[in-house]
């Protein structure tokens, strides 16, 4: 008895032993591993978050004196400490050797400090970062000069300098008389291009001096009166006039007959009233820039995009009925038309001078008159030849079938307007950037080297030692805002990354659009119709692997099938993609084979489906293998044939060699996504659907329902929410993949979004941008990849945000369906 | 022996009293051992009371023979349900009983494995002829589960979904079916303020006369109920068994019940099974008081089962 009791103690009491048995340590293991995953996964979210949204705020210039003498100015971006050794003192400047030496004295290393400096002006300079060392300049002068600007311009960069000058130039307006002396001059002074006799030139030598005089007395004149309506100044404002080849101030300017003005500069001088003047200016300026874009990239383009058509209907033309120069005809003569325009343009400036006849004594006339006549002749005769070059292809055009001639006919009404409203746009285009030439901005660098800015390159300028934290919320907002807005310029390291994002949603959201209805209607064949056997669990294991295969290989698959096989086909037909096609009767007898396959598996399947109504016959699973066998035998068939169509010559022929579809594009994206994603939909949907009580698709049935009925109204409306988080996973997975895309259509820079304002609004063969492919190309493919790093971690901010969002919004649906069937408690 | 099923019978577990059968009559001791005879794979006839011949019949079961694959599951039952009454379905597990019913709206049909001899008729018309609809034939007749399944959609949408599948949009006559439904399940007082309600928000019970109503929503010929009250509570359970009560003047009710207590409390006819076979059937009161057979009688005295 007291043997028992003591066995019992000694249980009770072994050292460790009951914290093991309660399973202290597992919670704490367990708990850690928990702790562990977390701190990693917000860990990396902090340092995303922290790291994209420091990018955009303005950061104070500092400006330092090194000992050589040489300035650094710009913005310190990091700092850090590194060991000074003995064998660096061959790469350090002279003037720096003594202070490292006295630094380092006999150790072998010491420990340096040093900062990095964002400093800019690679246009200048050739380098965007500078690292100065602590022992590079003398302690405590490093300076923040009050009236140091921040430039981003839409080349080349950022620029840090300290505002010299703000000009305006305006230039002077001949009048027609001047010009007109002016071209009679220059074309009697230019006597030796022609063929020209002795007394001929004698004439001209006698009358040109006299010319000559009375067109300087008139430009005298005319500079005079520009000078004085254009000379008024105000403090801190100086005139710069352009005489001759120099440019000389109002105060030195002599007027001199010999001398031509083209016009004179406005030029401020001091750091404020630049920065004000150059602040009055610069939206106008920049709007005007932002219109001319508009212009260049939407007008222009539709211009062409129009042509493009018309060309590729002269070219289907060309294809359907069998004439092989038609294109090269109309190429032909659309050079002739630009040749002959030139040729007219140059007689153009004869005629202004024969028209000049009037103000010149009559033997100069004659001359002119003899010289210009041959001349013009010339010309003419050349436009002759080439208008009858001209009829001579408009005749054989004319020798074309009717609907061809229709189609030329258009196509040639279509280039005469297009050429038409390109040299408007071109006008206006030239108009906006002649305005915009006026407006200059000079700044000198830390270094005192001036240099010229175009008011309407700068992106967006500010002093940034002068900023209140208003200034900088206010920079910092308009700067995220030109993110999420703008296109990206710089090679995607500045500007926006609007394209980007537009791409990214564009292709997941189409994704989803194909990966749904497929993903659903496979999982329901598989959970609600396919009776489990063999076959069902090998399809069930395959789709399971497919979920494993690295996306790399999708991405292959999407180059070689979809876009190289299919897309060739779309573009091409048979053709394209190296298939012989069937003879015509061949492929309609294989057409009556497919056909007659169909008829009979479907009687087949009638006639099943009545016996297994039957209950009274055994149920004999083999059966059903004759239809499947004969569907599959006729789908097999139709593959072939609709690869071997006779037929079918591509939807896109006219545009070959150039590939339409042939390529990666948006809908070779989305697809190969979606095939990415389909087993995470499968095997979702599958799941939701078995957790769907089986008593639920009895009660259904008991009421009358037939099969389908049941599925749909009470099966998925059940299987919705774990349906939609498949959804949510497959979405979450195709919006963060980036390996496949690179392959099959994600560009590292897209001129043109895949969905907008143009007929047909969506182009799912155009190529897109991404941001994960975005990130990827600004971090390693970026020339400049130091300072495109901070734009790295705002685009994966970005990217991480929208992918955060649409998750959330899937929850947020997912939410409310859960609730709506919500199970009660009893 | 007896003293021992009596004091296990007198009281059913909600603690209502039980009709106790005379045991000391119909003794039939030199009789067969039918069980043995059965578990060894025999066949032997049924008792049939003389009383079904004197009532209007609904479902005439004419040797309906059942096999799984192989396994047979039902062996020659022959009997018949009365039109109006109740007819409870009696037996151990695994006697069949569920399989049974679910012959009637041939529910079974969904396993594919099922073959069917013999035949089944209801009014007349033939449920395993060949040519049947099965669709159609489902339509004629509700059925209630063992446990309550109210579809994932209002309890309004719950109660017309016969309707709604055959495609009726007319918003009056689903209202009116609705209401009629719901009072015929005795839940219209309940819930005619939350019609749009989620059904599953409902309690077990009210869950299960929602299902009724939905059976009875297209006023079919019979209602086919599968242990309707086994995953309710008693107070639940009370509140069914009223109702179906209630409802059997209208309707033919077939019943299964594992219940003996409930038996004997609702059906006007009973049918015992064992494995597959027909033992014995009558009207209740003879089933449960003088059973005719041994077996019968040791199966409802509780002496095994």
């Amino acid at each position: 008895m007291s043997k028992k009791k003591r066995r019992g103690g000694s249980r009770l009491s072994r050292p460790g032993m009951s914290m093991m048995a309660q399973g202290e340590p597992m919670v704490w293991f367990t708990g850690g591993a928990l702790a562990i995953s977390l701190v990693m996964i917000v860990g990396l979210l902090c340092w995303i978050i922290y790291n994209g949204s420091i990018t955009f705020w303005p950061v104070p210039i500092s400006k330092v004196q090194l000992n050589d003498g040489q300035y650094v100015m710009g913005e310190i971006v990091s700092e850090e400490d590194y060991f000074l050794r003995q064998n660096m003192l061959t790469t350090i400047s002279p003037a720096d050797e003594d202070i490292v030496k006295e630094l380092l004295g006999a150790q072998e290393r010491t420990n340096v400090h040093r900062r990095q400096f964002r400093t800019g002006n690679f246009d200048i300079t050739n380098e965007h970062f500078r690292w100065v060392s602590a022992f590079e300049f003398e302690e405590n002068t490093e300076v923040q000069p009050e009236w140091a600007l921040t430039v981003e311009r839409i080349e080349w960069g950022r620029f840090y300098g300290e505002p010299v000058r703000y000009a305006v130039e305006t230039q002077r307006d001949v009048p027609d008389q001047e010009k007109l002396y002016a071209d009679l001059i220059l074309f009697l002074q230019n006597q030796f291009r022609w063929q020209i006799s002795d007394e001929q030139k004698v004439v001209i030598n006698n009358h040109l001096p006299a010319l000559v005089e009375t067109h300087q007395a008139l430009r005298a004149a005319n500079i005079a009166k520009f000078l004085e309506a254009n000379t008024k100044t105000q403090e801190n404002e100086s005139i710069e006039i352009a005489a001759g080849f120099s440019t000389v101030s109002l105060e030195e300017y002599q007027p001199d007959p010999t001398q031509d003005v083209k016009g004179l500069k406005h030029v401020w001088t001091g750091a404020e009233t630049v920065w004000q003047k150059f602040q009055g200016e610069h939206d106008n300026a920049r709007q005007r820039y932002l219109d001319r874009r508009v212009l260049e990239k939407h007008d222009i383009g539709a211009v062409n995009h129009r042509m493009e058509r018309g060309r590729l209907n002269v070219r289907q033309a060309e294809l359907d009925f069998d004439l092989r120069v038609l294109d090269d005809a109309i190429a032909k003569r659309e050079n002739l038309r630009t040749i002959e325009a030139i040729e007219l343009e140059k007689n153009a400036t004869l005629t202004t001078i024969q028209h000049s006849l009037k103000i010149i004594p009559t033997d100069l006339q004659r001359v002119v008159e003899q010289l210009t006549g041959p001349v013009n002749e010339y010309y003419a005769g050349q436009a002759a030849a080439y208008e009858s070059t001209i009829a001579d292809i408009d005749a054989k055009l004319q020798a074309c079938p009717d609907p061809v001639q229709q189609i030329i006919a258009d196509y040639l009404v279509i280039q005469e307007e297009a050429d038409k409203a390109t040299a408007d746009i071109q006008k206006e285009i030239d108009k906006s950037k002649a305005e915009n030439h006026k407006y200059k901005l000079t700044l000198a660098t830390a270094q005192g080297v001036e240099k010229e800015l175009a008011v309407d390159e700068i992106v967006r300028a500010y002093p940034a030692n002068q900023l209140t934290t208003g200034d900088k919320w206010e920079i910092y907002l308009e700067r995220w805002g030109e993110f999420l807005v703008d296109d990206p310029r710089e090679a995607n390291s500045e500007g926006g990354v609007f394209p980007a994002i537009w791409g990214t949603v564009t292709m997941t959201l189409i994704m989803c659009l194909v990966v749904a209805p497929f993903g659903v209607l496979a999982a329901l064949y598989l959970r609600e119709y396919a009776k489990d056997g063999v076959i069902v669990s090998i399809i069930r294991i395959a789709i399971n692997n497919l979920a494993g295969v690295p996306s790399i290989v999708f991405g292959v698959f999407g180059l070689g099938f979809f876009c190289y096989i299919f897309g060739a086909y779309t573009d091409g037909g048979p053709k394209a993609i190296n298939v012989t096609p069937f003879s015509s009767s061949t492929w309609i007898m294989g057409l009556l084979i497919t056909l007659a396959l169909i008829v009979t598996a479907v009687l087949c399947n009638v006639w099943l489906v009545k016996r297994k109504k039957n209950v009274r016959v055994a149920h004999k699973a083999w059966l059903y293998s004759i239809p499947a066998i004969l569907w599959c035998a006729a789908l097999a068939i139709a593959v072939v044939l609709m690869v071997k169509i006779p037929f079918f010559n591509g939807f896109f022929e006219a545009s070959l060699p150039n590939p339409t579809f042939g390529k990666g594009g948006l809908l070779w994206a989305s697809l190969t996504l979606a095939l990415l994603t389909l087993p995470v939909v499968i095997v979702a949907t599958e799941e939701a659907l078995s957790a769907v009580p089986n008593s639920l698709r009895e009660g259904s049935f008991a009421t009358g329902a037939s099969k389908w009925q049941t599925i749909r109204r009470v099966v998925l409306p059940h299987a919705t929410p774990g349906i939609m988080t498949g959804m949510v996973l497959a979405m979450a997975r195709g919006a963060g993949e980036v390996a496949p895309l690179m392959l099959v259509g994600a560009v590292k820079l897209a001129p043109e979004l895949p969905v907008d304002m143009v007929a047909p609004f969506v182009h799912l063969e155009r190529s897109f941008m991404h941001l994960g492919f975005h990130i990827y190309d600004l971090g390693f493919q970026s020339q400049n990849s130091e300072a495109a790093q901070p734009m790295v971690y705002t685009t994966t901010l970005l990217l991480v945000g929208i992918i955060f969002v649409l998750n959330i919004a899937a929850i947020l649906l997912r939410n409310r369906l859960r609730k709506r069937f919500a199970v009660g408690h009893f | 022996m007896s003293t021992d099923s009596k004091n296990m019978n007198t009281t059913t577990e909600n603690g209502l009293p039980t009709i106790l059968p005379d045991l000391s009559a119909h003794q039939t001791e030199g009789d067969v051992d039918r069980l043995r005879l059965i578990e060894n794979g025999q066949v032997i006839p049924a008792v049939i009371h003389e009383d079904i011949n004197d009532e209007d019949i609904i479902l005439e079961i004419n040797k309906l023979n059942l096999w799984y694959g192989n396994a047979q599951a039902l062996y020659d039952i022959t009997f018949e349900v009365p039109r109006g009454k109740v007819t409870s379905l009696i037996g151990p597990s695994g006697c069949g009983k569920s399989t049974m019913l679910r012959c009637v709206n041939r529910i079974n049909d969904l396993i594919d494995s099922v073959r069917i001899e013999g035949d089944m008729i209801i009014d007349g018309d033939s449920i395993f002829a060949p040519g049947v609809d099965v669709i159609e034939l489902r339509k004629r007749m509700g059925m209630v589960f063992q446990k309550p399944n109210p579809f994932p959609m209002s309890i309004y949408e719950n109660v017309v979904y016969p309707l709604r599948i055959d495609g009726v949009r007319d918003r009056a006559e689903l209202d009116e079916v609705c209401e009629r439904s719901l009072r015929g399940a005795a839940l219209w007082d309940e819930v005619k303020d939350r019609l749009r309600e989620s059904g599953l928000s409902l309690s077990g019970g009210q869950q299960q006369r929602l299902c009724i109503a939905r059976a009875i929503a297209s006023d079919p010929e019979m209602l086919l109920l599968d242990e309707p009250c086994s995953a309710l509570d008693p107070v639940a359970t009370a509140k069914i068994e009223e109702l179906i009560q209630d409802l059997s003047g209208d309707y033919s009710i077939l019943i299964v019940t594992h219940n003996m207590q409930q038996a004997s409390r609702l059906s006007d006819y009973t049918a015992f099974m064992y494995l597959g076979n027909l033992i014995e059937f009558g009207p209740t009161y003879k089933i449960f008081s003088k059973p005719e057979t041994k077996e019968t009688e040791d199966y409802v005295t509780g002496r095994f089962g």
